[in-house]
């Protein structure tokens, strides 16, 4: 392999280049503003080397699949909190699908003295004894331990699994009907102990679908996302949404939606939450409940999103790529809020007579930079650069920008 | 003699340098580990491998923080470090990287962010090839389950419950963001600049009367045909076969290539079950 570099590198060595810089997505570079320097940041990437790195790359177009992409999710599951009082007294929970799955989590008690570290995972000794649990199902009955399950498994058997400790879960036995059922416990657990009650309602027909239509956001940008609930594929009317939008530290912001005409629930505003102090995605959660027949249709859903900080942004057109003795290389100017790592990418393409441009290859390089204005030098090594025929050029396109001590995607 | 000896001398040197020193590094999935030979692997699963090498003493196995996100230097900085001394120390010139689980992600991060840190750029040129056991390329409908319902500690102002950062990094919506915009291989994104191909684990069986229900350790197969319930019906336990086939290119399903055609569950598809060993051995 070193070999066959070292004769390419011989066989293009007297190569003459014949370049234009020119990007590909000169919209992306107008001027926008940046984030105040005066905002802190934190910083996850503090390397120091400049680091460059190309290599052949034939796909038709590096940023074939844009940062605007929409993202969406469908959710026929639903959860809520109880304490152990709930479950001796009885809690209640609705299908619509047969064989619902049921999961029952003892959470940990946070203790507002000790550090998260510190806190104690719950005890398996909290988990819910399915062969204690009653079961009273839509049409009265009641049943006393797995008789109404087609299926169960205690904590000991899930320990393995990345559930809390503690975790019990059993279905519903297909023999019975959906609706409303009721859960209660004859165990001796504390009063005050949390549980987490999740049901995965797998076989009902009603799905709540969430769409962010970009999974990438700066601050001040609209988010517009779209909830509906689904019957068979077929939009049906929700009664009620509420969400929030929680950051990577867990911090909660309530965010209105709004109902259309079509049933469906909406939000379109624009961001303006201060950043986060840690990496990490932020979370749109919402919570739907619409009446169905005899039970509540009930459904929790989430989606990840970037929020994140405009830091860098590439300055004007670059000047024009030129050969050098270690291949062909295209410098990129910056301006820059906050000092951080900072990697340029871009794409080199052949452009035939016609325009017809085909990639070749992709470079990037990655500084640090303080604030201010720098410039990053992309490099496409020798090796990479075959011979051009008459009417060819080649063409650094496709700049990229991104943050890397921020993880954010600039460009 | 004396004037053949320096000649020698070159010979074998000239030799040396158009041999390819065949190294693997053995990264494991979600999990902190000391002992990953012991504890993740076995060393009957390593060394069967390994025997496939031309010196089989040429092997790594990794031992990182994999609890946290890829990005972070105890996780894919740590793998770079380790794998980086590897290669310096037994002056590896063509790696072969076997992951299982999230580890593919880890690697995929290194091979998608060449700059990102100033070792990564040889250990991508030094890669000959990723095996991806069991890769949670796509996540995992099962990450979301168990964050789901975490209670956010607003006083701590941090997350409190069952799930570390790779879990939480692990949920599908969150996958889809970094297939997207950090890594690279899956449908529609450039490729690695590595090839990558995936091993697919397709069921769990746990019957108890089934002796192959016992490769690996019975009882992970009696929970992992538990957590199928939050999965597809083509799925190891812990992943659909859509997320294990989301990067790269797919090597083969489990079934098609092992002893007895059996399926090799999430946890069976790290362990010499059904010549999964061999496999991977004759393949160095």
């Amino acid at each position: 392999m070193i070999t066959k570099k070292i004769i390419k590198s011989i066989i293009f060595s007297g190569l003459s280049f014949f370049m234009v810089a020119a990007h590909a997505n000169d919209a992306l570079l107008k001027s926008t503003e940046l984030t105040s320097p005066q905002q802190a940041l934190f910083s996850i990437n503090n390397h120091r080397e400049t680091v460059q790195f190309s290599r052949a790359m034939t796909d038709t177009d590096f940023s074939k699949k844009s940062q605007t992409q929409p993202v969406k999710t469908e959710s026929q599951e639903y959860w809520f909190r109880v304490s152990g009082n709930d479950l001796k007294q009885g809690v209640t929970l609705d299908t619509s699908g047969v064989e619902a799955l049921i999961r029952i989590s003892p959470k940990s008690m946070h203790d507002p003295r000790l550090p998260v570290a510190k806190q104690s995972a719950p005890s398996t000794n909290l988990a819910i004894d399915l062969e204690q649990l009653e079961i009273t199902t839509p049409s009265g009955k009641v049943t006393k331990g797995i008789e109404a399950m087609s299926f169960h498994a205690n904590s000991k058997q899930l320990e393995t699994t990345p559930f809390e400790k503690g975790t019990s879960a059993f279905k519903i036995d297909k023999a019975y009907a959906t609706g409303r059922y009721q859960l209660k416990t004859s165990q001796s657990i504390p009063d005050k102990q949390e549980y987490l009650i999740y049901v995965l309602d797998k076989n009902s027909p009603y799905k709540l679908n969430m769409t962010l239509d970009n999974q990438q956001l700066f601050s001040g940008q609209n988010m517009s996302a779209k909830i509906e609930l689904k019957k068979s594929g077929i939009t049906t009317n929700l009664e009620s949404v509420s969400g929030n939008i929680v950051s990577p530290g867990g911090k909660v912001y309530p965010i209105n939606l709004t109902a259309s005409k079509s049933g469906a629930f909406k939000f379109e505003e624009p961001l303006d939450m201060p950043f986060a102090n840690r990496a990490g995605l932020w979370e749109m959660r919402v919570v739907s409940e619409t009446q169905g027949g005899s039970s509540t249709i009930k459904r929790n859903s989430k989606l990840a999103f970037a929020f994140q900080p405009k830091t860098a942004r590439v300055n004007k057109k670059s000047k024009q790529a030129s050969p050098s003795k270690a291949g062909l290389t295209n410098a990129v100017n910056i301006s820059v809020s906050h000092a951080g790592r900072y990697e340029v990418t871009g794409v080199l393409y052949i452009v035939d007579r016609d325009g017809t441009a085909k990639s070749i290859a992709e470079a990037r390089t990655a500084k640090w930079i303080e604030q201010g204005s720098d410039k990053v030098e992309l490099l496409f090594q020798k090796s990479l650069l075959p011979a051009l025929k008459r009417g060819q050029k080649f063409k650094v396109g496709n700049i990229g920008l991104n943050d890397q001590s921020r993880m954010s995607r600039l460009q | 003699m004396k004037i053949l000896s320096p000649l020698f001398v070159l010979f074998v040197l000239f030799s040396n340098s158009l041999m390819a020193e065949k190294g693997v590094a053995f990264v494991h999935g979600t999990s902190d580990n000391t002992d990953a030979l012991n504890d993740y692997w076995t060393p009957a699963m390593v060394n069967s491998v390994v025997a496939g090498l031309p010196n089989s003493s040429n092997y790594v196995v990794i031992n990182c923080e994999f609890n946290e996100y890829a990005w972070t230097s105890p996780a894919a900085g740590c793998l770079a470090e380790q794998i980086t001394n590897f290669i310096n120390n037994n002056n590896i010139d063509e790696l072969k990287v076997i992951t299982h689980s999230h580890g593919a992600n880890v690697m995929r991060w290194i091979l998608s962010n060449p700059t990102w840190d100033s070792r990564y750029p040889a250990i991508i040129a030094t890669t000959s090839e990723v095996t991806a056991i069991a890769g949670s390329s796509l996540g995992t409908p099962l990450a979301d389950a168990v964050v789901a319902g975490n209670v956010f500690e607003q006083l701590l102002g941090w997350i409190l419950g069952y799930a570390s950062d790779a879990v939480r990094m692990q949920q599908t919506s969150w996958m889809v963001y970094y297939n997207n915009n950090w890594l690279l291989g899956t449908n529609g994104r450039p490729s690695l600049p590595v090839s990558f191909k995936s091993i697919i684990g397709s069921d769990v069986e746990s019957a108890f009367w089934d002796g192959d229900s016992y490769c690996a350790g019975y009882q992970y197969q009696v929970a992992l045909e538990i957590t199928q319930n939050w999965l597809d019906s083509c799925s190891d336990g812990f992943l659909n076969c859509s997320s294990q086939a989301g990067a790269g290119s797919v090597w083969f399903y489990d079934t098609s290539r092992t002893k007895g055609r059996e399926p090799l569950s999430h946890q069976q598809s790290r362990r010499n079950c059904f010549n999964l060993d061999t496999i991977l051995r004759n393949d160095l």
